[in-house]
């Protein structure tokens, strides 16, 4: 029995072993490393050294340092936009799934509308017009990523909704409120968390995406602003200058994304097969 | 139908948030032009050249009638003129499609029969099975662009044969057309590769279920009973009725691929629509960026009705045989 369940959570203790291990990577990075994010502390375009450990990019900035920024940058918006999905997907939801009728048909269109879009043109339209400011950015992802959350928790709660004790609650006077707080969230809260989860990795990769493309803040240190002005860097794979300076913020990226999507996946199934 | 109709509103309300949106901010785009040409960006324009350029371009006009005008002119094929590239819209796309479309054609080529022969296989090994599960699952959460941008510096910079970037060699003669399509085979080469690395999963998870599905058919049982070869069993009655929901993914997976190639034809500066996107962005050419995004929603929900219909047309075969 302890094997089975030790075998069955492993991934979830890896994958969280693996954030863990990112985040105080970059937290010493942010916190006790003595270069700046922003100005220049070395020669341009140093080596990785005890000086630099990643090195320094054309402008002598410490990317390790840029790195660190960026993390925390990439996960407070990865974050914020989860946290927003999770407030406009998870309550959108439990209202259609409990109340039903027309606020439910209001709710499938524009969740089918929302679903149908193509998001990344749409997120570069509307980027062209408001990407400079983070907090729509943060909107704007949140926007496009609310749907699939708001489809799955109205499921949840309308199959919730049914069950006999609810029935039996509501039988007894109780108002919609205490319904939802006392007899539906510990069923529909996973839901919505678990969705959320998975618009973090989410987010970080299309924030990453609109910065590649030069449609965020520019003088905002995040992962994607760096692969664009390190990839654009004249003859950069001639050099030796992409070891560090390129390399780095594509694999800070790459893993930073691939834990967090893995992590939002193992526990979606998780929660499919009911054993969480 | 519904479907369908669905399908439209979307289109509708798309379209019509495409064209408000800008025109309800605050602001306008004379306001940041300047009646100088060239370096000097600072002389504003004095009233009445403001007046007459906004009749110019009609932008003195109410909305609704701005809209009709807009609408009228799009039907025709006109989606305005970029400010960048100085020609209409649809002619700048119409001449970069090609290499876009035959992207993904080149990646889907790459991905689709590997992946289903990868599933075909896989159905009947169960180890194999688990373990190209296993790395298929991770394999599909990496984002195309990072792949692209990793296989540049991992791969294309350390081997001679392959090009860094472009789509053909420049200036080049070629003797022939097999030599032609080699080089633009090359220069399509990485990019269709990291492409593939993500939607390869995609089709071998969902053949994977199909084949799955169609194993435990009597009709297999049956053919094999008569005695016919298990190749013959394999292309005539397992492919061909797991063939549907393959093809429906195909089409469902337009919209995700599309979004992909726009990235990754920046990381190779592919000569295709998402580089002339990224130049739109940079100049701020605003007709030019609302017509790349009308043109591949409309791709787009082509391919998901398309699929529908593939679906619809298989549930009614199948009411039809029951």
């Amino acid at each position: 029995m302890g094997k089975a369940i030790r075998k069955g959570w492993g991934p979830l203790l890896l994958l969280c072993a693996g954030l863990l291990i990112l985040t105080l990577f970059f937290a010493w990075g942010a916190l006790a490393w003595p270069c700046s994010p922003t100005q220049p502390s070395g020669d341009s375009l140093e080596a990785p050294g005890p000086a630099h450990w990643l090195g320094t990019d054309d402008l002598g900035i410490d990317i390790y340092a840029q790195l660190s920024r960026g993390f925390f940058s990439s996960m407070g918006l990865g974050l914020a936009c989860g946290a927003l999905t999770a407030l406009i997907g998870g309550g959108l939801g439990m209202l259609a799934g409990y109340k039903g009728g027309g606020v439910q048909a209001a709710v499938d269109l524009a969740v089918q509308v929302f679903l149908a879009v193509p998001q990344l043109p749409v997120l570069i339209v509307l980027g062209a017009f408001w990407g400079q400011d983070r907090r729509l950015v943060i909107g704007l992802i949140a926007a496009f990523s609310w749907a699939p959350v708001a489809k799955q928790t109205a499921a949840k709660t309308r199959s919730a909704a049914h069950r006999t004790y609810v029935q039996a609650a509501r039988s007894w006077g109780a108002n919609s409120w205490y319904i939802l707080k006392n007899h539906l969230a510990a069923d529909v809260l996973p839901v919505v968390l678990v969705g959320a989860l998975a618009v973090v990795g989410k987010a970080i990769l299309q924030e990453s995406a609109l910065a590649y493309l030069g449609l965020s803040d520019p003088t905002a240190k995040s992962w994607g602003l760096m692969i664009n002005r390190a990839s654009r860097f004249a003859g950069i794979y001639f050099t030796d200058y992409w070891k560090w300076w390129l390399a780095a913020p594509v694999a800070a990226l790459m893993l930073t994304i691939l834990f967090t999507r893995l992590l939002a996946r193992w526990l979606e199934q998780r929660l499919l097969e009911g054993s969480v | 139908m519904r479907r369908a109709a669905l399908l439209l509103a979307t289109f509708a309300v798309i379209y019509l948030c495409n064209f408000f949106i800008p025109r309800l901010m605050p602001g306008d785009p004379l306001q940041y032009s300047s009646s100088v040409s060239g370096e000097d960006m600072t002389v504003p324009y004095n009233a009445e050249q403001l007046d007459q350029l906004r009749a110019y371009y009609g932008l003195d006009q109410p909305l609704l009638t701005q809209f009709a005008r807009t609408l009228a002119a799009n039907l025709q094929g006109d989606l305005g003129q970029s400010i960048h590239y100085k020609q209409p819209v649809s002619a700048v796309i119409l001449g970069r499609l090609p290499w876009t479309l035959g992207l993904m054609a080149f990646s889907t080529a790459l991905s689709l029969p590997l992946a289903v022969a990868l599933a075909l296989v896989c159905v009947r090994r169960p180890r194999m099975d688990k373990a190209v599960y296993g790395a298929f699952s991770a394999i599909c959460q990496l984002p195309p662009y990072l792949v692209g941008l990793a296989l540049l510096f991992l791969v294309a910079a350390r081997v001679d044969w392959l090009p860094l970037s472009g789509g053909e060699t420049a200036f080049a003669r070629y003797t022939g057309l097999a030599q032609r399509l080699g080089d633009l085979a090359l220069h399509g080469l990485l990019p269709a590769v990291s492409l593939c690395v993500v939607s390869l999963p995609g089709y071998f998870f969902t053949a994977r279920a199909s084949f799955l599905s169609v194993r435990r058919q009597p009709y297999l049982l049956a053919a094999r009973a008569r005695g016919l070869k298990e190749g013959l069993v394999r292309r005539r009655y397992i492919l061909r009725n797991a063939a549907t929901p393959i093809v429906a993914k195909l089409f469902l997976s337009i919209g995700g691929l599309m979004g992909s190639t726009l990235l990754v034809e920046n990381v190779f500066a592919y000569p295709g629509v998402g580089t002339v996107l990224r130049e739109a962005v940079r100049y701020r050419d605003y007709p030019l960026i609302q017509g790349v995004f009308l043109f591949s929603t409309v791709l787009v929900l082509a391919g998901m009705l398309a699929s529908d219909r593939l679906c619809a047309g298989l549930d009614k075969g199948v009411r039809q045989d029951g």
